[in-house]
């Protein structure tokens, strides 16, 4: 057995120990290694030992500096006072350094938290890593469908079942997408509103600030709500007991106050119903299997293996399911992790870019890292370029008996303290910008975030990094000059390093500027793509209003023969759903029940078609007095036909919702969502007591008149609703709000790459002219004409600016076609945008490198050749 | 006064080595300590501890007999100067004066 500790931990003591304690100290730590080695063993004694040397490193065995081969301590504290000194003599090259990596910082941080907070999304829940959603797939023959829901007992099976789930709770929608809720008289339309049950504070970690979270949801007519909801309707949260009543039809009772939900939670409530009063309200789900409506979590116990329990669900799909399905449909239940959701939403195929999220979390810290290494890179170029007018200094330092590591930690020092200095500028920045950021990006990020262990450790790291890297180069090229040559030739005759390594540095951040340029271009013309594409139908000036009574269309007649008395409102009419909604899904008989088709449709009236300018070109469209056009027609779209395969459509049956009737026209396919998502099969048909969408247009002047019009017939027509409007064209502008996000962050990173490349690109330039100005004053004497010195510096830069396009081209071509191919519908990337961007570049490194010849060119050559 | 405050583990620290009479170094240090204190005493802090009390002037030490399990190695044996002796006796008269000027009622008196 080695009965030895590891030779380099006691090189590693030998190092730092003084002498004079060294033999002592090393004697007790072998001592004591001996005697551990009898009680635990070699390894542990061995990292124990380690241990003893690490903790012995403190200032009081430290080597007395004066015993050292160097006095470094008293050499940092004079390369910080060069470092200062540096910075205030050349001031406005620290004001560019400092400046271009605190942009650089502070871009990336932002970037860091923004994806650090995406994907903290639901870990605050206690015991997120055992917290699974319940997903459930139903195939259909003709493709998958995805729904998240599964059957409500489902819950109740897997506790009770289940041995390793601890608990299980159900989260249930309410009907209604809009929920009518009084309370302490005041009504608020509330989208918010889910029903859950017992096992929800079982399963979840939110905060239940008031009541009892055991009995909180166990019986029918209790509803808790969260602080936010609790001051907008009593202000207080002392409510406990106090009455809420729901859509006119029920009253709750108050049994607890919910903290608000954190906005990184994916389950959003402002009220949660208990479920068992689903029963009283409408049909009761919780025991019908039938239906997949409950979005189920269970929490499992420690040491589960998902793969087990998935396993089971086969068995209970057969058992409980299987007669719920319709021929050649399979049905498969999963388990998903809590924290996966937000990234991982898995709607429906059709819908696949509901969820954009995913797709900006790995791009934007791409375009972090981007800014970084451009501000890295200019940083590095900048010193480099700083460098020749030091030599001397370098060199008397050598003389006077400096060491090469001496000199390395000079310029290392002199790079972190730069770098550090950008850090503390941009924590600034950071803590100024965060509420801009925040409305940009549409995120409620605190600053708090910022305390996160993961985000200082990768914020410092990065720093770090950035420091070492940038000071490293400089520091490696002038500590290895020799002092002869630096203190004779001085300034003139050294270049500054390999001019390989600046010009690799300059390809690739010219490259780098060149992709965000083009991507920038790109997405703003993918996202007027969206926007300006006619969607099939008219949405200006459109006005709408919901509302959830079942009894609505008994007086909507009425209704509207008042609202039209006002010339304002060119038409008014009602409908079960509205462009912008996906309305109701169902499966439509074909063929006498041969065949199905999901589909989605909507109930109308006379006026919907011609109010939303929908064109029919096939067939006609409804005639009202006709019986069997109320009764037994419809209205399909192309897809629709196309879909099913008619080569006749008019005149075909169609059978939804047990209503049969013959297909009487067909609509030329419009965007009935957003353009994110392809075109589905559509029907429309007449159906008076499924309304409950006032669509209205507006005549263009006096809107604000016309809606208080409206509001006032409302008022007296339907007394005891609430009005709340909103434009159409604003809904579909909140169809693109993320892409219009991200688009935004893209124009600004953009902008600050762009400067940022051109002011290291500057001040480059600067450097090289400056350099050789004696060699251009020379040329000058001697007859060189404007152009031809200019062809001297431009030529280089126009083939570094090539170079960098021929790289970037085909990786932006390749990252810009993978985002366009998440839109369903999306522009064709054209050669244009890179003639462009080319263009662009070689425009901008012409003008800076001009700039800077101009005013070379334009100086006395005296000026520079009487000094030698 | 600076450089002579004494604190409770260098006092510690002070009376072991008295203890150890002429076996006074590190390692043995640390055991008695860890006898006596019955805590989780570390090497390091000993050692901290003797080179400080030396530069205060009220340990000396010498190099002793090295061993075996030492490696070769020599132990730096410790003991009290005079003025170390002084520092521990005055360290026991400030407890003892401050001991008696505790009113009995306080030892008696329960909650």
């Amino acid at each position: 057995m080695n009965s030895r500790p590891p030779k380099w931990a006691m090189r590693f003591f030998r190092w730092y120990c003084r002498k004079d304690l060294a033999d002592a100290i090393e004697g007790d730590l072998l001592e004591l290694y001996q005697r551990r080695l009898q009680k635990y063993g070699k390894r542990k004694s061995d990292s124990l030992f380690l241990w003893n040397v690490i903790i012995f490193c403190q200032p009081f065995a430290f080597k007395p500096e004066n015993s050292r081969t160097q006095n470094s301590s008293i050499m940092l504290k004079n390369h910080f006072k060069i470092a200062f000194r540096l910075m205030r003599r050349q001031r406005s090259l620290a004001f560019t350094n400092i400046f271009g990596l605190a942009i650089g910082i502070t871009a990336s941080l932002f970037l860091l938290l923004y994806v650090s907070y995406e994907l903290s999304f639901d870990s605050f829940h206690k015991d997120a890593g055992r917290i699974y959603a319940v997903n459930a797939i139903s195939f259909n023959p003709e493709g998958n469908f995805y729904r998240q829901s599964a059957p409500s007992p489902l819950t109740d099976l897997m506790a009770s079942d289940f041995p390793e789930v601890e608990a299980a709770t159900r989260i249930t929608s309410t009907r209604f997408p809009d929920n009518l809720i009084k309370a302490n008289n005041k009504e608020f339309f509330e989208s918010f509103v889910a029903m859950g049950d017992e096992g929800f504070f079982d399963v979840f970690s939110f905060d239940l600030i008031a009541g009892n979270p055991e009995t909180a949801l166990n019986e029918p007519g209790k509803v808790i709500m969260t602080r936010k909801t609790a001051m907008k309707y009593f202000g207080t949260i002392d409510i406990i007991g106090k009455t809420v009543n729901y859509e006119n039809s029920f009253e709750l009772q108050v049994t607890g106050v919910l903290e608000d939900i954190p906005s990184n939670s994916t389950l959003q409530f402002s009220f949660i119903i208990s479920n068992r009063t689903q029963g009283l309200l409408y049909k009761n789900w919780i025991t019908h299997w039938g239906s997949s409506n409950a979005r189920i979590f269970v929490k499992v116990r420690e040491g589960f293996n998902p793969r087990l329990t998935g396993e089971k669900f086969p068995e209970i799909v057969e058992q409980y399911i299987r007669d719920d399905l319709d021929k050649g449909e399979e049905y498969v239940l999963s388990l998903q992790q809590i924290t996966d959701i937000h990234l991982n939403p898995h709607v429906a195929p059709e819908r696949k870019s509901a969820s954009s999220n995913k797709k900006y979390t790995y791009i934007l810290p791409i375009v972090g890292f981007f800014i970084l290494l451009i501000a890295g890179f200019n940083y590095v170029n900048l010193t480099t370029a700083r460098m020749s007018e030091r030599l001397k200094e370098v060199g008397v330092r050598k003389v006077v008996g400096s060491t090469r590591q001496g000199l390395r930690a000079q310029f290392l020092v002199e790079s972190i303290t730069t770098v550090m200095i950008a850090l503390l500028l941009s924590i600034g920045l950071l803590i100024l910008l965060m509420n801009p950021f925040n409305e940009l990006t549409g995120k409620g990020i605190e600053l708090s975030e910022l305390l996160n262990v993961d985000f200082l450790t990768t914020a410092l790291l990065i720093v770090v990094t950035l420091g070492l890297a940038s000071g490293l180069y400089p520091a490696l090229v002038l500590s290895k000059i020799r002092p002869i040559n630096a203190l004779k030739q001085g300034f003139s005759n050294f270049s500054g390093g390999k001019t390989n390594l600046r010009g690799a540095l300059l390809i690739i951040q010219f490259a780098v500027a060149f992709i965000m340029i083009t991507a920038t271009m790109v997405i703003n013309q993918q996202m007027n793509y969206l926007q300006e594409t006619p969607l099939g139908f008219d949405k200006e000036q459109v006005i709408y209003f919901r509302q959830a009574d079942r009894n609505f269309w008994r007086g909507a007649d009425a209704l509207k023969a008042e609202l039209q008395k006002n010339p304002r409102i060119e038409a008014v009419a009602f409908s079960s759903g509205i462009p912008g909604n996906p309305g109701f899904g169902s499966t439509a008989k074909l063929d006498d029940g041969a065949r199905e088709l999901e589909i989605r449709h909507i109930m109308l009236d006379k006026e919907y078609i011609d109010l939303y300018k929908f064109e029919v070109i096939e067939g006609r469209s409804f005639d009202y007095d006709l019986a069997t056009d109320k009764s037994a027609a419809y209205l399909i779209n192309e897809t629709a036909v196309r879909q099913i395969g008619w080569d006749e459509p008019l005149g075909e049956t169609l059978e939804l919702w047990g209503k049969k009737g013959q297909v009487i026209g067909v609509l030329k396919d419009f965007h009935f969502e957003s353009m994110k998502n392809p075109i589905g099969p559509m029907a429309f048909h007449i159906s008076e007591s499924n309304y409950r969408v006032v669509s209205m247009k507006l005549g263009t002047d006096e809107i604000a008149e016309t809606i208080q019009f409206i509001e006032g017939q409302w008022a007296t027509m339907m007394p005891d609703r609430p009005f709340q409007f909103q434009f159409l064209d604003a809904r579909f502008e909140d169809y693109y709000r993320e892409e219009q996000r991200f688009s935004g962050i893209m124009d600004i990173a953009t902008t600050l790459g762009l400067v940022l490349a051109i002011s290291g690109l500057f001040s480059l330039t600067a450097f090289l002219i400056n350099k050789r100005a004696k060699e251009i004053s020379i040329r000058k004497v001697l007859g060189a004409s404007y152009a031809s010195v200019m062809r001297l510096f431009l030529n280089k830069m126009i083939w570094i600016g090539l170079v960098a396009t021929i790289v970037a081209i085909p990786l932006a071509y390749t990252m810009l076609n993978q985002w366009l191919g998440g839109f369903a519908y999306h522009i064709d990337m054209s050669i244009i945008n890179f003639a462009i961007v080319t263009v662009i570049m070689m425009l901008i490194i012409i003008f800076t490198v001009g700039a800077q010849v101009t005013r070379s060119v334009g100086k006395n050559p005296v000026d520079n050749l009487r000094h030698e | 006064m600076k450089g002579t405050y004494l604190g409770e583990f260098e006092e510690l620290v002070l009376l072991t080595v008295g203890i150890l009479h002429d076996d006074a170094y590190g390692l043995g240090i640390t055991d008695e300590l860890e006898k006596q204190t019955k805590r989780n005493v570390t090497i390091s802090s000993v050692h901290k501890a003797l080179v400080r009390l030396e530069e205060k002037g009220f340990l000396k030490s010498g190099m002793g007999g090295a061993t075996d399990a030492r490696g070769g190695r020599k132990k730096r044996l410790y003991e009290l100067t005079a003025s170390g002796k002084k520092q521990v006796n005055e360290a026991k008269e400030l407890r003892n004066n401050m001991w008696n000027a505790v009113p009995k009622v306080v030892w008696q008196g329960g909650n």
